[in-house]
């Protein structure tokens, strides 16, 4: 695309919001289609949490609404079935068509050419390619909901043979083919941003930017490429495997002799792997929790150095730990498998590289906290959610070890620890993150502040409400609840615990009413947030040397750098009489 | 008329996506012979007797091979300015990539009229799923190739626009680096 076809006034509605050549726009693309996921997502939550707590009780509203229909039966009560449907497509829907867009499509395609410089990404026509590719994919996983025998029920693992054979329950019919479709398409759209990032980040740096001056939002984009770009390219070879097999009848996830409950053979020619699908499936999906984590780590470095006015503590450290993420990160995922009886030397091996990649996280963790250590720390909104975002990455980190380790792993395999632990990962870590950068680049996408108490209010009650409901879990998990367990009371060993269930169903309540104060202020500070001038917080990156809301093609001339994004406080800037200085600014003398 | 140009930057940057979208594919095709390679370890009597002949794969061999030297020829005419010579370079790795996909057919109707399909057992299942998606590639490639092609002759490429035609060559010829594992993978070793 050359340079000359970029005035977006020049071009039509149509042009500019179905085939945007600019990545702004594109961004916002993804940022709507991500919150209607997230709130379909979490509206499968609430039923989860529905059944967990009171299960066999028919669901308020809904279940009278939809009965027959969807997860419900004919008293409007959650069927097994539908339970199985929900607890799979939750899943399924926040990793792969909200946290995973959201933290690359959504905010990697907004900061990483305002941060480098650019006027926009390296490939624009891939960048709206792969938004319309994603959202095809959500739309076919959409689908799959309204199918007769509904929608996938095999687990967001999808693991063999209950995927695999059709018959095995209703969800493993059209369901699961839809759901192969689906993911190969997000999978296929995640690759190709993926490339225009590191494209984009490698080659198109204003002038004097160099490696050691990228802002870590860039830095954490850049790794998270290598995986989206080396690692989701195996899930689309699983997925085609497992296509071929459901629809073209081959069997390389089917082993020899597998019968169904009529006592008739499954699965043709047999001699195939069960496990071979775990290991492809985990050889991307290891990698991606680290595409779900690493943005997140980025934004929350970018904000503690800018409201703790100091350096980033350890920028080189901060580098090299998330290089030795992405490449301890291919060579992990045998840990998802410990209990599938591998062997116990291979099993020692994955526990030894899972450890190690501790290492690195908490480099990341010591840095923050060295970073905030005798800071002239300013509690603003988007510093809260950072905190937030640190605290509980300890929490998920930490149950993470513990993971890590072959026995205690066998002991709490498939338990609700394992659900405490990615939730306080996933959620608590780059959901919060995430939260915190819309606050803070509210301002710069769309020339408002964001509202301060509604903002507080969010970030208090969901912080809370999110321990209310996830901590708990780390004590069902230890009793023994496994994952997956519709109606946990019918086990005698499990009834004392069952008050933490209703606990942790309240407090998801509360979570999920939450989230709409952050809806009424987004739409709130739309309208009516104060004007936010162009560089609101004080900080020192190439996004905000350019006025709010950032105008299309973002620098009017490409600026050059001459320092790094955290030189908060420093000589130079006192120079000039404040405490920061833009990347772009000339020395002073 | 003002013809499109590029500098010589956005002609690497070009080449530099080219590169990382061969390296996914690099990463998708491994999977596929990695797991070729796991099950025949686990199941040796699928090859014996060798399942497949050898006959029209080495006439794919000799069209692939074929199709990479009219695809070079095409990449430096392009970059010479030598638009024409270029199109009719494109059209004819089309043509080959046809051909290829020809045969790939006949072979397909005689191990399908054989009784041999991708259900029969794990070394059929293997082989369709990797000569499939190998076609599938060189189906996409040939589409493109008619495009490029059609832009050579209304002469789009100079020696200061000749991206298109640079990557289209190093796509191609990551279709042949596979052709060649398939080759060695399922008719030779």
């Amino acid at each position: 695309m050359s340079e000359t076809t970029l005035s977006p006034s020049s071009q039509g509605f149509f042009r500019r919001f179905f085939w945007p050549s600019d990545h702004k726009v594109v961004a916002y693309q993804y940022f709507v289609t991500v919150a209607l996921f997230m709130a379909l997502g979490g509206f499968l939550a609430m039923l989860i949490r529905w059944q967990l707590a009171y299960p066999g009780a028919p669901v308020p509203l809904f279940g009278a609404l939809m009965q027959n229909h969807f997860f419900f039966d004919g008293a409007g009560r959650i069927s097994p079935q539908g339970y199985l449907q929900l607890t799979t497509m939750h899943g399924t829907i926040m990793i792969f068509l909200v946290m995973i867009p959201l933290l690359t499509g959504g905010f990697g395609n907004y900061l990483i050419p305002l941060q480098v410089g650019a006027r926009d990404m390296a490939f624009p026509f891939l960048n709206a390619l792969a938004y319309w590719i994603y959202l095809a994919g959500g739309l076919v996983l959409f689908a799959s909901f309204f199918l007769a025998q509904g929608a996938s029920e095999a687990g967001w693992t999808a693991y063999a043979p209950l995927s695999e054979v059709s018959t095995a329950t209703p969800g493993s019919g059209s369901g699961q083919v839809f759901w192969l479709i689906g993911i190969f398409l997000a999978g296929f759209s995640s690759s190709l941003s993926g490339m225009n990032f590191l494209a984009t980040i490698a080659k198109m740096r204003a002038p004097g930017m160099t490696w050691g001056r990228l802002p870590m939002t860039t830095w954490s984009q850049l790794v998270t490429a290598f995986f989206q770009v080396l690692a989701t390219p195996v899930l689309a070879a699983a997925v085609s495997l497992m296509f071929m097999d459901k629809v073209f009848g081959t069997s390389f996830f089917l082993p020899t002799g597998l019968h169904d409950s009529d006592d008739q053979l499954i699965g043709g020619g047999g001699g195939g792997h069960p496990l071979l699908w775990q290991h492809l499936f985990w050889f991307y999906s290891h990698p991606a929790v680290y595409i779900l984590v690493l943005p997140a780590m980025g934004i929350a470095s970018d904000l503690i150095s800018t409201f703790a006015r100091k350096p980033l503590f350890g920028y080189k450290a901060m580098v090299a730990a998330m290089t030795a993420i992405m490449g301890l990160g291919f060579v992990v995922w045998g840990h998802h498998m410990f209990v599938s009886g591998m062997s116990p030397a291979m099993a020692t091996g994955f526990a030894m590289t899972t450890l190690l990649i501790a290492v690195p996280s908490g480099v990341k963790v010591f840095n923050w906290l060295g970073t905030l250590w005798r800071a002239n720390i300013h509690l603003t909104l988007p510093m809260l959610y950072a905190l937030a975002f640190v605290s509980m990455f300890i929490v998920g980190g930490l149950s993470g070890i513990f993971m890590a380790a072959t026995p205690v792993d066998v002991y709490i395999h498939d338990t609700y620890y394992v659900i405490a632990h990615f939730h306080y990962v996933v959620f608590g870590g780059s959901l919060f993150a995430s939260f915190g950068a819309i606050h803070y680049w509210f301002p710069k996408m769309t020339g408002r502040m964001m509202n301060n108490k509604l903002g507080l209010a969010h970030w208090a009650i969901s912080l809370l409400a999110f321990n209310g409901t996830f901590f708990p879990m780390h004590l069902l998990g230890e009793g023994g609840e496994m994952r997956r367990l519709a109606t946990s009371t019918e086990y005698q060993y499990l009834q004392p615990l069952q008050h933490w269930n209703v606990f942790i169903t309240h407090s998801a309540f509360l979570l999920g009413a939450a989230q709409f104060i952050f809806l009424i202020n987004l739409i709130y500070s739309l309208q009516k947030g104060e004007k936010a001038p162009a560089n609101p917080w004080g900080a020192n990156g190439l996004e905000w040397t350019i006025p709010s809301p950032a105008p299309a093609h973002n620098f009017e001339k490409i600026p050059r750098v001459y320092r790094g994004p955290y030189e908060y406080s420093g000589p130079e800037a006192a120079k000039l009489g404040r405490d920061w200085i833009a990347q772009d600014e000339e020395p002073p003398r | 008329m003002s013809a499109k140009t590029e500098t010589p930057q956005r002609a690497e940057l070009v080449a530099f996506g080219m590169w990382l979208f061969l390296a996914s594919e690099a990463m998708f095709f491994t999977a596929f012979f990695a797991m070729t390679i796991i099950m025949r370890v686990a199941h040796p009597e699928l090859l014996a007797p060798r399942p497949l002949g050898l006959g029209l794969a080495l006439v794919n061999t000799a069209v692939m091979a074929l199709s990479v030297w009219t695809m070079v020829g095409a990449v430096k005419k392009a970059r010479l300015g030598e638009s024409a010579v270029a199109a009719r370079n494109l059209s004819w790795t089309a043509v080959l990539g046809l051909l290829f996909l020809g045969v790939k057919a006949a072979e397909y109707a005689g191990e399908i009229h054989g009784g041999k399909l991708p259900s029969t057992n794990l070394f059929f299942g293997c082989y369709y799923t990797l000569t499939g998606f190998e076609g599938l590639h060189v189906l996409i490639g040939v589409g493109v190739l008619a495009v490029l092609a059609w832009r050579a002759k209304r002469g789009d490429f100079h020696p200061n626009f000749h991206s298109p035609v640079d990557v289209m060559g190093l796509y191609w010829g990551l279709l042949a680096l596979v052709w060649v594992f398939i080759l060695a993978i399922f008719y030779i070793f």
